[in-house]
């Protein structure tokens, strides 16, 4: 008889069996799953590259050099295309001087006694007022005071001493050389008549912008709006404001006026111009004014501007300017110790830059689908990593007698 | 990171799994075996007469296997089992097989001159014989195999379905013709780490009744 505590065959062990349905259906989402892994990581959308965004670097060749390396050596990504653009050129057209030669020329026909060949080739009032719009006040003291010697030539007092006036209006000095004793004589009798004459306001104005005025050819005289005080007579002002093309006006005055004169838009070789006149050589070239100028300069509606400047004895500034759509955006800067490389900092300048001026957005990491997809992936791996451990194989069992 | 490195790690771990999941299956193979005192198959009856020798007559044996399905765990005592049975405890699974019996060989070899069978060669004679009896897909679960033999002949084999299935269709078997019985402890099958072994739990040779309750964990003998 077997024992009271049980049959002597019984060595079974308490075991769940497998349930293979619920296996195969984890198994078929499972290879779903990872198929459409699969998919997401195999074949990337089709996006269309963004624009690319302009890089300047200005400063001396000393300083630009490590910042064009670092620029060089940026990775591109799915959301910024940089591309580093020269400075524009310094394409100021060398105008030779029209006037002076035409003084010259009349100069020696007066000398040769044919006053009337003088005075032809003096004539017209784009010689003087182009001379002073160009700053040129000698060469239009040459041309009135060549006329003026042709009339005294020629017996016309009355013209010589209207010449004598413009000279007098304009305060222009006699050139070097003088004037023959006759022309000083008219010169001296019409500056004392105008001695005690009283000057006129001249209000100008350039809309709502604030632009240099410069009256006669000579250096700027003040900032729009302004008021300067002038005597009788014909008079050239000159308007000129970065991004804008200069404006030169002859005028009569009388009496107190108002000019005010709008400013076009500089085209873009109207800006290098100014660029490369005020700011290239500026030891700040990366004022407001100035990186708003280069970005109309090289025809960027975005343009990062780079530059550095020491920060002590053993590091470097790295400054970043961002311009969008003609106006500063954002500047930052990020420190650089001496020796080390530039180009992490300046990827993260240049980041910082787009983002904070609205160019890129920041993207969070739960925005990213990359974070999902390798989520997902390893979730899903996970899951049937932990499956496949803790459920075991469907079982079979088969039997027979031995 | 290395995005595509990562995914590619991370794939290529899924499919692994995925593929150990899905591709494996575990396949146990179970030895039965007939215990070493034979007592299923040397009863007599109250008369001294071996349950054996009542196939003499009719010269037909048959060797009939089925799977029990337990709820719970019961004891392997054959009255537990069947008082088990008899509350609903156990389900007959459709996955009978009959083999016919040589028993004339069985006595011939293997009869006593002064009566009775030599256990041990009544082992070894049926042991042999058994062997027909053969299962591909045992049913999971707590269960019992049991052979039950009798002097009838083997009826018509029907094909086994699915070995989860439960059948109340067997008939019980006659208690006048059963010859022998014994069966395993109720066990799961898949975590069997020995033989499985069928015996029937006897005090002496006069062990009759236990071969009917043995042949009777079906229900049919619930009855008081």
């Amino acid at each position: 008889m077997a024992d009271a505590e049980g049959h002597a065959l019984l060595r079974a062990r308490c075991q769940q069996p497998g349930r293979w349905s619920t296996a195969a259906r984890f198994a078929k989402v499972a290879l779903a799953v990872a198929s459409l892994v699969g998919c997401g990581a195999g074949a990337p959308r089709e996006a269309a590259a963004p624009p690319p965004i302009a890089v300047a670097v200005v400063g001396s060749p000393s300083t630009r050099a490590p910042l064009v390396e670092a620029i060089a050596e940026l990775r591109p990504s799915e959301e910024v295309r940089l591309r580093r653009v020269e400075l524009p050129a310094d394409v100021e057209p060398s105008v030779p001087d029209a006037a002076a030669a035409r003084a010259s020329e009349a100069h020696r026909a007066l000398v040769q006694a044919d006053a009337p060949r003088c005075l032809e080739l003096l004539e017209g009032e784009e010689l003087v007022t182009a001379s002073l719009a160009e700053g040129r006040r000698g060469t239009a003291a040459r041309v009135l005071l060549g006329r003026l010697a042709c009339h005294v030539a020629l017996g016309n007092d009355p013209a010589a001493r209207q010449q004598a006036r413009a000279m007098a209006a304009l305060g222009l000095e006699l050139p070097e050389g003088g004037a023959s004793p006759a022309a000083e004589v008219v010169l001296a009798e019409v500056a004392a008549e105008l001695a005690g004459a009283p000057t006129h306001r001249l209000e100008v104005r350039a809309g709502d912008l604030r632009a240099s005025v410069s009256l006669d050819g000579a250096a700027p005289a003040c900032a729009t709006p302004c008021t300067l005080s002038v005597r009788p007579g014909d008079h050239v002002l000159r308007w000129a404001a970065d991004g804008r093309e200069p404006a030169v006006r002859r005028i009569a005055v009388s009496r107190a006026l108002t000019i005010d004169q709008p400013l076009a838009v500089a085209s873009p070789a109207q800006a290098a111009r100014q660029w490369n006149t005020r700011y290239a050589e500026s030891p700040a070239p990366d004022t407001p004014e100035s990186v708003a100028l280069l970005a109309t300069a090289l025809r960027a509606r975005t343009l990062v501007v780079l530059t550095s400047t020491p920060a002590g004895a053993d590091a470097r500034l790295v400054r970043g300017s961002l311009v969008r759509e003609g106006a500063l955006a954002f500047r930052s800067e990020h420190r650089v110790e001496e020796g080390a490389d530039f180009t992490p900092q300046v990827d993260d300048l240049v980041r910082e830059l787009l983002v904070s001026g609205g160019v890129i957005e920041e993207t969070s990491l739960l925005e990213s689908p990359w974070f999902w997809i390798t989520t997902a992936a390893a979730a899903a791996a996970a899951s049937v990593v932990t499956y496949a451990i803790l459920v075991e194989p469907d079982t079979r069992v088969e039997a027979r007698f031995r | 990171m290395n995005l595509g490195r990562g995914l590619a790690w991370g794939g290529l771990l899924a499919a692994s799994a995925v593929a150990s999941v899905g591709c494996g299956e575990n396949v146990v193979r179970v030895e039965v075996v007939l215990a070493d005192a034979q007592r299923g198959f040397a009863c007599v009856d109250d008369g001294g007469v071996p349950l054996l020798a009542r196939v003499a007559a009719s010269g037909n044996a048959c060797a009939v296997a089925d799977f029990v399905r337990w709820e719970g765990t019961p004891s392997c005592r054959v009255a537990q089992l069947r008082d088990a049975c008899c509350g609903g405890g156990c389900a007959t699974l459709r996955t009978r097989q009959q083999i016919p019996i040589d028993v004339p060989t069985i006595l011939a070899r293997c009869g006593k001159p002064e009566g009775g069978l030599d256990p041990a060669c009544a082992h070894d004679e049926l042991s042999l014989q058994l062997r027909s009896f053969a299962w591909s897909d045992v049913p999971s679960g707590f269960v019992s195999l049991r052979v039950v033999v009798t002097d009838q002949a083997c009826t018509a084999s029907e094909e086994p379905a699915s070995r989860a299935e439960e059948t109340e269709e067997y008939a019980a078997f006659d208690r006048a013709s059963l010859v022998a019985c014994v069966f395993s402890c109720p066990a799961e099958l898949a975590a069997l780490e020995s033989p499985l072994e069928l015996d029937l739990d006897v005090l002496d040779e006069r062990c009759e009744p236990e071969v009917v309750a043995c042949a009777s964990l079906l229900g049919s003998v619930c009855a008081p």
